[in-house]
């Protein structure tokens, strides 16, 4: 690789821009100015019909032509130009799609992109315990309403009373703004009566947490405060407020919630089996060594790839070198994006090139490094981004066929 | 002249680091956006 000539032409290249960009702004500011020429010549051509002065008519009329000739010129030009550009800019998409297609690159992204789905998906099955955590503590309090009638009253109570809270904060928003005496006065009684029902809340809600605590039944201040606060269900005989009904409408939420993040896990999980990897748990790794491991959550998993698609990775990365030697400087360099070791450069690609002085270890260092800091530049950003989107599409697609056809038969029975 | 774009090859950007074909997409890209500019300016004032 000549890495002189590759940054005298990035240097030309770029210098060539630069002039046309520096061309370009000004006969932007040429095509402003001329606009606002033609708007002066038509404020005084309409001066000059309203004075009858023909030889005014004529003159501005002249004048608005001849710019709208330059204008047209510039258009001409400004097309052309950016017809030009548009090829230079496709021959900057082609390498960077040869970049995109490049084995070992695409080898990389995949690694880089099983270990975001891996991220993601650790961070999701965080989601999902804790949304099983509410799921539990849903189950508790309805044993408790179920078990203890003071109980059950208590957590009417409470949610009566945000019910009521609420109720008058809607009343007293509608008075907002009227000044009169009697408004004045309704707003002042609606302001009691919710300190009345907050003082309710925190009353019993003090002996509903006493009573858990006491007894240990381990539900936490902040269920009881999403399920007094969550949808009320009313019982349609009595017109009250059925708690029990309203502590399964929100566990059935939740479980709706659950379902999607277990669904979304799934997804990851495709997603990360497609790009050729699995997931292993420390227990697994220690089986394969045969060490005694306890199992452990998703929290704790790793990527592993599968054998065989490094294998084939691997070959068509030395069938690329063997095949297009004079390619091999190309593959070298992409292979700086990438984690391999570089110094497997086939022997015959040896000849004619000085040795380096650096050592191997240092080297793949180095080329570890370099792939890191790729991945700022936007353009492997953008690829990493769109691999991740587009793997995950596909995923989604796979598993949505899959629980299709798992439905059908079942259907059919019926 | 002959512009340095004209004689430019594939095999020419190739050697490049990706760092710099970024530049020249970003500085071309730019540049697309400043033509565009011209040719709607020039538009309006034909047409006003």
């Amino acid at each position: 690789m000549d890495l002189k000539k590759a940054n005298e032409t990035y240097i030309k290249l770029k210098a060539e821009l630069e002039a046309e960009q520096a061309k370009a702004d000004k006969t932007k500011s040429v095509v402003e100015s001329y606009r606002n020429k033609i708007v002066i010549q038509e404020g005084k051509k309409a001066e000059a019909q309203e004075n009858g002065s023909e030889t005014g008519v004529k003159v501005a009329t002249e004048e608005i032509k001849r710019l709208k000739e330059e204008i047209k010129r510039i258009q001409e030009e400004s097309k052309e130009q950016q017809e030009e550009l548009t090829q230079k800019q496709e021959k900057l998409e082609t390498i960077i799609n040869e970049i995109k297609q490049d084995p070992q690159m695409k080898a990389h992204l995949e690694k880089v992109t099983a270990t975001k789905y891996l991220r993601d998906l650790k961070v999701a099955d965080a989601e999902k315990q804790a949304l099983e955590n509410r799921i539990e503590q849903h189950t508790k309090v309805e044993k408790l309403v179920d078990e203890n009638a003071t109980m059950r009253n208590h957590l009417t109570g409470l949610m009566g009373a945000k019910l009521t809270v609420k109720q008058l904060q809607e009343e007293i928003s509608k008075l907002e703004g009227k000044n009169d005496p009697t408004s004045l006065n309704e707003k002042t009684v609606k302001e009691n009566q919710i300190k009345e029902a907050e003082s309710k809340y925190a009353r019993i809600k003090n002996e509903v947490m006493e009573y858990i605590y006491n007894h240990q039944l381990g539900i936490e201040e902040q269920t009881i405060a999403s399920i007094v606060e969550g949808k009320v269900a009313v019982d349609k005989k009595t017109h009250r407020i059925d708690i029990k009904a309203s502590i399964q409408n929100n566990r059935a939420a939740i479980d709706k919630k659950l379902q999607s993040k277990n669904r979304q896990m799934e997804h990851y999980t495709r997603g990360i089996e497609k790009l050729g990897y699995t997931i292993t748990t420390p227990a697994e790794e220690a089986q394969k060594q045969e060490q005694v491991a306890e199992p452990q959550g998703v929290a704790s998993t790793q990527l592993a790839k599968e054998p065989e698609k490094e294998e084939a990775n691997k070959e068509s990365w030395w069938k690329r070198a063997k095949d297009k030697v004079s390619s091999w400087k190309w593959v070298q360099k992409m292979a700086k994006f990438f984690t391999y070791e570089v110094e497997e450069e086939p022997k015959q690609l040896e000849e004619g090139r000085a040795k380096s002085e650096t050592k191997p270890e240092a080297k793949q260092q180095e080329s570890k490094q370099e792939f890191k800091n790729s991945l700022k530049y936007e353009v492997v950003q953008n690829i990493a981004e769109e691999m991740y989107k587009q793997n995950l599409k596909e995923a989604k697609k796979e598993l949505g066929k899959e629980s299709k056809k798992e439905v059908e038969p079942e259907e059919a029975e019926k | 002249m002959e512009k340095e774009w004209d004689k430019i090859t594939k095999e020419d950007l190739k050697d490049m680091s990706t760092e710099e074909i970024v530049d020249l997409k970003a500085d071309a890209e730019h540049l697309q956006e400043t033509l565009q500019e011209i040719l709607e300016l020039c538009d309006e004032a034909l047409n006003s």
